[in-house]
């Protein structure tokens, strides 16, 4: 009896549609701009940019002195690391939220070639670093010319 | 102690049902702490890209928005190898209760970090309300 009980009805179904197609829609567009970004779960996130002879290293280090960020580079390894600190609350003070990173964090990269050291620079503006990360002379592709 | 329970990747900024952003650039969550001190209430927004001149804070009627603009300075002549975070806008929008001093907030940036101390209201400080008895 149940089974047959309701009658459907196919304008009722209509109407339900165009809020399931936009629902789809905006899951596809979620889902595709994952594509864009590889995140690691790993803090800091980084950017990686290339040039011939070059990479470029962004990161973003809000609220951070750039005296406290160590950066080393050795053989092709790229490291930073650092500490971002909140303010613990103290006996009047509480959090509503806490969303921002607190605490240590140490992040490396592997790069594709060996380093020049002794020219890397670093440069950090608004809350973003800078690192430019220059390939080592001895590993630049070389032409040979043939001798007669 | 790192809180691995944070969420790393950026999250894209809920722009209100039937709204559009007049531009293609996206818009970003900031993360942000909100902590609540004896006599005011401290907001720190992570924005990094963005410094005094290209954050707007607005206040209309209760709701707070802080918007962030970012230049991108992307190193010209090279090509991205590899992506792990977004460069964007930032938006983000508070609900303030009564008890925040409107007249008196502040705001600084500093390192793309966005700090704005919303003191407590006078009135909230120490208002008691008396309840009389009907005669």
């Amino acid at each position: 009896m149940l089974m047959f009980g309701r009658r459907w009805d196919p304008w009722n179904e209509l109407e339900g549609f165009g809020s399931h197609m936009r629902r789809i829609q905006d899951e596809m567009n979620t889902l595709l701009s994952r594509f864009d970004t590889r995140p690691s779960g790993e803090f800091p996130s980084l950017n990686v940019w290339t040039k011939d002879d070059e990479a470029v290293i962004t990161t973003e280090l809000p609220d951070i002195e750039p005296k406290n960020i160590d950066i080393t580079v050795s053989g092709n390894t790229f490291t930073v690391k650092g500490t971002q600190g909140t303010p613990e609350p103290g006996g009047n003070e509480s959090y509503h939220r806490r969303e921002r990173w607190n605490g240590n964090f140490s992040r490396s990269l592997d790069l594709t070639f060996t380093v020049d050291t002794d020219k890397v620079t670093a440069n950090f503006k608004k809350g973003v670093l800078y690192v430019t990360l220059p390939r080592h002379e001895a590993e630049k592709p070389r032409k040979i010319s043939i001798s007669a | 102690m790192a809180d691995t329970t944070k969420e790393l990747q950026k999250k894209e900024a809920e722009i209100a049902k039937g709204t559009e952003t007049t531009r293609a650039k996206k818009a970003y969550t900031p993360a942000v702490d909100i902590l609540e001190r004896k006599d005011d209430i401290i907001l720190t927004a992570d924005m990094p890209g963005v410094d005094e001149n290209s954050v707007d804070i607005n206040l209309e009627k209760n709701v707070l928005t802080i918007f962030g603009n970012v230049e991108r300075e992307l190193p010209e002549g090279y090509n991205l190898a590899l992506r792990e975070y977004n460069e964007g806008n930032y938006y983000r929008s508070f609900t303030l209760s009564d008890e925040v001093d409107r007249e008196k907030i502040k705001a600084a940036v500093k390192n793309g970090v966005l700090k704005l101390i919303l003191p407590k209201a006078d009135i909230v400080k120490q208002r008691k309300i008396e309840v009389k008895a009907e005669a």
